[in-house]
């Protein structure tokens, strides 16, 4: 039996955990909702966001806020690039193509990351206010660095929430998302609205990269690593919903806290379990439409 | 017959002569290649691209020395990626595509148990300088051999060190990575801790899977319980999200954490500052004194991949095994397979790490002793080191430790 102690710091570990999936998972529901394209290279950009947090706070010495601030610049700028460059030239064509591209993409970057920091094992240490823990319920001690993670992931969530809903461009998102054929006839720059949703997508998972990286190894794999997880949240939440990537993030990270300790033996398994029991219950997800 | 036919064929018999005298010496010349497979991607990544370095690096010298046997060295390097089909592959595409003669592999148990019954079928000789895994002693060949230590001795040496320097050590829970090796090094780890120290209580014992890269869950339930000790054995990644989110947690304020990885060096190279001040041990320690060798090894190193760069124990363990083979091609003259693997049956050889024998009868290398030391910051290096350095001694407790056993019985005089 779990101890309410126990219980409630695996919630925290899984609530850190969902934010961080949902960082990397949100823009990959937008970019697919909007492009419609199974962008996979999305994770690069994930791995990409962490090395330049590395770059920034070890290599070249800057502090933590700086990386903070500046990483997920690079990996737009990079999406910038990989849309301009490569997608664009696949939005026509059927899915198996895209996927075949940003896979591509995935493997390319894996080779190149190897090339240039090399195949072992690299950190960033966390930065030093958010370094120590904190008391919490039940006697138990929470780590501050856990609550930031929590904290940036519900900011983000409530700044999608308000862009697409309370904003002109989040009109012009939602109308492409819905028809981007309607949305095209009725003066809608298409091309340029893909572009830039590319980019902000790209600057979501570079986000969620920055901030996984005091919390691991960087290891040029680890785009690879998380993909499963990412796709079990949107498949989860339902495929092309916000709401519903925030929703299967958060879910699958306490299932995955809490199920380590309930069924270890089962802890390389226990994402797939949940997306199986989810999509033989509601096989659109949870908020799938 | 005219003096231009009599020119023609002196000159022709002179060229023959010259062809038949220079052919052996042709053949004499051809490289002598030897294949190192180790994972030099996945989880063990670490470990096998160290021992793709030393390889190389042992190549260049002995290739400035004059080769072994008046032959260059050729060394081919393939990656097993840790898992054991690939490993298989990869050796039977060396052994029969590229021609490789010997082989030394740095990486899983899992790949050296599938890759042991291939050796044999290929009839090359297999040296293993990682997979300590105690199954080998019942797949051992003709035709392989291990340098690297077997679980039994890593499970006895730390648990002898961890009973001497952590004698406030009461209540512990081990947490090691859900694979063969890591299930075996513990057995043997908890197995003599409760010898040496049975006033020790087991409290728990954590399993993370191999893939694992996120340890916060396993960190979060170690702090919540009621423990003075962590005996860590994760390696990678693993070690170093648990090393991370411990501190996080501010558990390592109360809860003392002991990394018994057999490759500790590699993870203070990547934690560097948030290293923790563990002692450690494994096969291979780059501070040990007193070791000409291996003051000679740490400085070609030194020169060959940075000031601040030290061999650990994937590097250690693949410059050992590189020895070996040398010295067996060397006492038999020759590269005959058979010749060789008589000559490493009982052979004894000065390594970089003391003295090791290669048993006659299961073909496990035996050390003199094993290295361990405390890991602490050094001025000369961006990651802490293993300080005060010392040794167990295992030869004296060869017998204790890895009994003779019969193995499957190639050699008539193996003992009972």
């Amino acid at each position: 039996m779990m101890s309410s102690s126990l219980l409630f710091m695996e919630i925290v570990v899984g609530l850190s955990i969902g934010g961080t999936l949902f960082l990397v998972s949100s823009g990959f529901t937008i970019i697919w909702g909007v492009l419609g394209i199974p962008n996979f290279a999305h994770v690069t950009f994930y791995a990409l966001g962490a090395y330049s947090a590395y770059s920034l706070a070890v290599a070249l010495n800057y502090n933590f806020w700086v990386a903070f601030v500046i990483s997920p610049l690079v990996v737009a700028a990079a999406g910038l690039l990989v849309e301009l460059l490569l997608l664009r030239r696949v939005y026509a064509r059927e899915h198996v193509c895209q996927l075949l591209l940003t896979f591509g993409v995935v493997y390319a970057a894996m080779e190149l990351t190897t090339m240039a920091y090399g195949p072992i094992g690299l950190t960033v240490a966390k930065p030093f206010v958010l370094s120590k823990s904190v008391p919490a319920f039940f006697g138990t001690r929470v780590p501050i660095y856990y609550l930031f993670v929590i904290g940036c992931a519900a900011l983000v969530g409530l700044g999608l929430w308000f862009l697409l809903q309370k904003t002109r461009w989040g009109a012009l998102i939602r109308a492409s998302a819905f028809d981007r054929s309607m949305a095209g006839a009725m003066g809608v720059n298409v091309p340029r609205l893909f572009t830039l949703v590319f980019t902000f997508g790209a600057w979501l998972a570079g986000l969620g990269g920055v901030l996984m990286a005091p919390m691991t190894a960087l290891l040029p794999d680890m785009g690879i690593l998380v993909i499963l997880e990412v796709l079990a949240a949107m498949i989860i939440g339902g495929l092309g919903s916000l709401p519903g990537s925030a929703i299967g993030s958060l879910i699958l990270g306490l299932w995955i806290a809490i199920g380590t300790v309930i069924l270890p033996n089962f802890s390389m398994v226990l994402t797939f379990i949940l997306a199986a029991i989810v999509l033989t219950i509601r096989p659109r997800g949870i908020l799938g439409r | 017959m005219s003096h231009k036919v009599k020119v023609s064929s002196l000159f022709s018999v002179a060229v023959l002569v010259l062809f038949l005298v220079t052919l052996p010496m042709v053949t004499w010349g051809q490289p002598i290649k030897v294949g190192y497979i180790g994972p030099l991607t996945g989880f063990l990544d670490y470990l096998g691209t160290e021992g793709k370095d030393t390889m190389k690096l042992w190549e260049k010298l002995v290739n400035e020395k004059g080769g072994i046997l008046a032959r260059p060295v050729k060394v081919y390097v393939y990656d097993c990626k840790a898992i054991p089909q690939v490993g298989v592959d990869m050796l039977r595409k060396a052994a029969l595509e590229d021609k490789v003669e010997f082989f030394i592999y740095g990486g899983s148990s899992g790949v050296v148990l599938a890759s042991l019954p291939v050796a044999q079928e290929l009839k090359t000789v297999y040296i293993v300088s990682q997979g300590a895994t105690s199954k080998y002693f019942d797949a051992v060949n003709q035709y392989t051999f291990r340098m690297v230590q077997a679980t039994p001795i890593l499970g006895y040496t730390e648990a002898w060190w961890m009973s001497q320097k952590y004698p406030k050590m009461k209540k512990v829970a081990y947490i090691f990575p859900d694979y063969e090796f890591g299930r075996d090094v513990h057995a043997h780890v908890k197995k003599y801790l409760t010898k040496f120290r049975p006033d020790i209580q087991n409290v728990a014992e954590l399993w993370p899977a191999t893939t694992a890269v996120d340890m916060k869950a396993y960190a979060a339930q170690l702090a919540g319980m009621d423990i003075d000790t962590v005996v860590g054995g994760v390696f990678g990644t693993m070690a170093v999200s648990l090393v991370k989110e411990l501190r996080a947690f501010g558990a390592l304020d109360k809860i003392e954490y002991i990394d018994s990885s057999v490759s500790s060096l590699d993870l203070a190279k990547t934690l560097r500052n948030e290293m923790v001040p563990t002692w450690g041990g494994g096969v291979y320690d780059a501070f040990q004194k007193g070791i000409p060798e291996n003051d000679q090894f740490v400085m070609e190193w030194k020169k060959a991949y940075g000031k601040a760069s030290l061999p650990g124990g994937g590097g250690g363990t693949a410059n050992i095994c590189a020895k070996f083979l040398r010295t067996a091609i060397e006492k038999a003259g020759t590269t005959d397979t058979l010749k060789v693997i008589r000559a490493l049956e009982g052979l004894t050889i000065d390594t970089i790490a003391g003295k090791f024998k290669m048993r006659e009868w299961d073909h496990q290398a035996i050390p003199e002793w094993m290295p361990y030391g405390k890991f602490a910051p050094h001025p000369d290096y961006p990651y802490w080191i293993l300080t005060q350095n010392s040794r167990v001694d295992i030869a004296s407790r060869e017998e204790e430790i890895i009994p003779a056993k019969r193995s499957p019985g190639w050699r008539a005089n193996s003992p009972k």
